[in-house]
């Protein structure tokens, strides 16, 4: 593998994530921080030193809850990219090993998923499950399963050819042997980088959907919800509205950074698009 | 000729499994979710006849394929997607109401989208530079704004700082052209964004590998205006790519649709299937799956054809 420099940009994404990942650990071990407390009088208050983005419609912090629903969010992100990765690429990696009936068997289902709209997909995976925390795991990973599939199943038909694999099948190793030692270190680089971008969309399409009330239901903080909340009264409390955005924005447009910088290490060809 | 037939007749006759699964997918929809429609159509008014007389006219006591096989036969003979249990109207006739709603929302979106980011892409390809890293910028925070957020900040500055455009509602194109016009351009803004960010990038990439063509240095060597080289030649070499991807995000927008339309008040098929999950109306939601489905393999239909078109090869049956 060609070892090419790490692109700035990566660098500028890295710095942003950490900085962002430490304030939303460390803010609530500061103690100064209780996203449930509720000071009545303070009813959609301005800021001030102690409460910098203000209060919400109950008196609520702004801060202390965008600094939560923040670490549900990436937790969301990361859970639900987990296990797109985790399921679509086993599927990737079987039809792209096997071929043949397997191939048919496995990707033609990948396929009609990605005839739906993403949006769509979440939507009606939602309508089924039920709304909740959990199920916004499932529908996004649902998601990103299909692109997952789509992307190992390509990496790996290539892979699969070297010749390195005859000589491990030659030597006697197994097929699960063979995959996992030879097969998948060498087809993963493409998913890593799609991990990066699409952990960057799950957090918007997260967001979305606890927009329109179908992911974390209240009083659990979401960035989505507080955005419903904060469209409520725009104009009395315009921070609430801004700043939860700025950080949708701020953490997405640092992981395109880190996936773009990733691309020119470990998917040189360009396979996870 | 002939063989451009064959392969049109070819694709079309592809679309027909996909629509096969998808109707298997959304009728199953319906018999996934908790809840028993009947239950649902009649409310608290139930008692156990009037139940067991709804059961029967939704054939919900039959089973599950004759069920299928009975939903089926209804939307591909007749064109018939039952009732609002809500309403008691048509599926079909809300769905023709709120259709032509999402596709001049959609339709306007891809347009300015594709304008704006194919422009930016080839300049970015063409002449390097500050352009090139403007464009990257433009990328990245174009890609990570999100769409329904961008619609909030754009109400917050239009609608209620300067009070220029309305924050929502409708006004039909053939009632009052310019109110149409005022209202539709938050959302097709929002809409927009993202994927203008994406075809820059996509037509960005395609347009390097064009221009870095042996017949791309032929034309310079020959001293045609860069322009032209650009414009002309490079363009309709990058092509292929870039169709695709527009095709594909095409999808994208139709699902946007649905937090576009809610946020916006627009009474267009998105807002209608958003509506209709909160109100359990389940015949709506099949209704709304099936036809953004079916405008989106649709448009898949079109782009393949029209990849066809601008690269022969892919027609002749090469790729």
């Amino acid at each position: 593998m060609s070892r090419r420099a790490w692109p700035r940009r990566a660098y500028a994404g890295v710095a942003l994530l950490a900085a962002l990942g430490l304030l939303s650990v460390l803010g609530p071990a500061t103690g100064l921080l209780d996203p449930d407390a509720i000071d009545p009088t303070k009813v959609l208050a301005g800021p001030e030193l102690a409460h910098p983005l203000g209060f919400d419609s109950t008196g609520r912090d702004v801060l202390s809850r965008l600094v939560v629903a923040y670490r549900a969010s990436l937790v969301t992100a990361v859970a639900s990219v987990a296990l797109a990765l985790l399921v679509g690429g086993t599927v990737g990696l079987l039809a792209g090993y096997y071929r043949g009936w397997w191939d048919a068997l496995l990707m033609r289902p990948v396929d009609m998923m990605l005839a739906f709209p993403a949006l769509l997909l979440g939507v009606v995976l939602i309508t089924i499950l039920g709304r909740g925390s959990v199920t916004v795991i499932l529908a996004v990973g649902g998601i990103y399963i299909p692109i997952f599939a789509r992307v190992v199943r390509s990496s790996t038909l290539t892979v699969a050819t070297g010749s390195y694999v005859d000589a491990a099948r030659c030597r006697g190793s197994s097929d699960v042997r063979t995959i996992v030692r030879h097969v998948l270190p060498n087809s993963i680089g493409p998913a890593i980088v799609l991990t990066s971008i699409l952990a960057g969309f799950a957090i918007q399409v997260e967001a979305a959907l606890s927009f329109i009330g179908l992911g974390a239901q209240p009083p659990t903080p979401s960035l989505g919800g507080m955005l419903t909340e904060g469209n409520e009264f725009l104009t009395q409390a315009p921070l609430a509205l801004i700043f939860p955005g700025l950080a949708i924005v701020a953490t997405v447009a640092a992981l395109l950074l880190i996936g773009d910088g990733l691309r020119t290490r470990l998917d040189p060809k360009g396979i996870a698009g | 000729m002939s063989r451009r037939a064959a392969y049109v007749a070819r694709r079309l006759l592809l679309t027909l499994p996909v629509l096969a699964v998808m109707s298997v997918v959304v009728f199953g929809v319906m018999h996934l979710v908790p809840g028993d429609p009947a239950q649902a159509q009649l409310g608290l008014r139930s008692t156990p006849e009037t139940l067991a007389q709804v059961r029967s006219d939704l054939n919900l006591d039959d089973p599950l394929p004759a069920q299928y096989l009975a939903w089926v036969g209804g939307v591909v003979l007749r064109g018939d997607l039952g009732s609002d249990y809500a309403s008691g109207v048509p599926v079909t006739e809300e769905l023709g109401v709120a259709l032509p709603v999402t596709l001049q929302l959609a339709v306007a979106a891809i347009l300015l989208a594709g304008t704006v980011g194919v422009g930016i892409g080839v300049i970015a390809a063409a002449r390097g530079g500050w352009r090139r890293r403007g464009a990257s910028g433009f990328v990245v925070f174009g890609t990570a704004i999100p769409e329904f957020w961008m619609g909030l900040i754009l109400i917050l500055v239009f609608s209620a700082w300067f009070a220029v455009l309305p924050p929502s509602g409708y006004v039909a194109l053939w009632e009052d052209p310019v109110e149409n016009v005022r209202h539709f351009a938050l959302p097709v803004l929002c809409l927009s964004l993202f994927q203008a960010a994406y075809f820059a990038r996509t037509a960005r990439t395609a347009m390097e590998d064009a221009l870095s063509a042996p017949s791309v240095a032929f034309l310079r060597a020959k001293g045609l205006p860069e322009r032209q080289v650009v414009w002309r030649h490079g363009l309709r070499n990058a092509a292929a790519p870039i169709v695709t991807i527009v095709g594909m995000q095409f999808g994208a927008i139709l699902g946007g649709t649905i937090i576009i339309e809610t946020l916006f008040d627009l009474p267009g098929v998105g807002k209608l299937l958003f509506d209709a999950i909160a109100q359990r109306s389940y015949t709506v939601v099949q209704g709304c799956v099936v036809l953004i489905a079916g405008l989106f393999v649709l448009v898949n239909l079109v782009t393949d054809l029209l990849l066809g078109w601008l690269d022969p090869r892919i027609g002749d049956g090469v790729a």
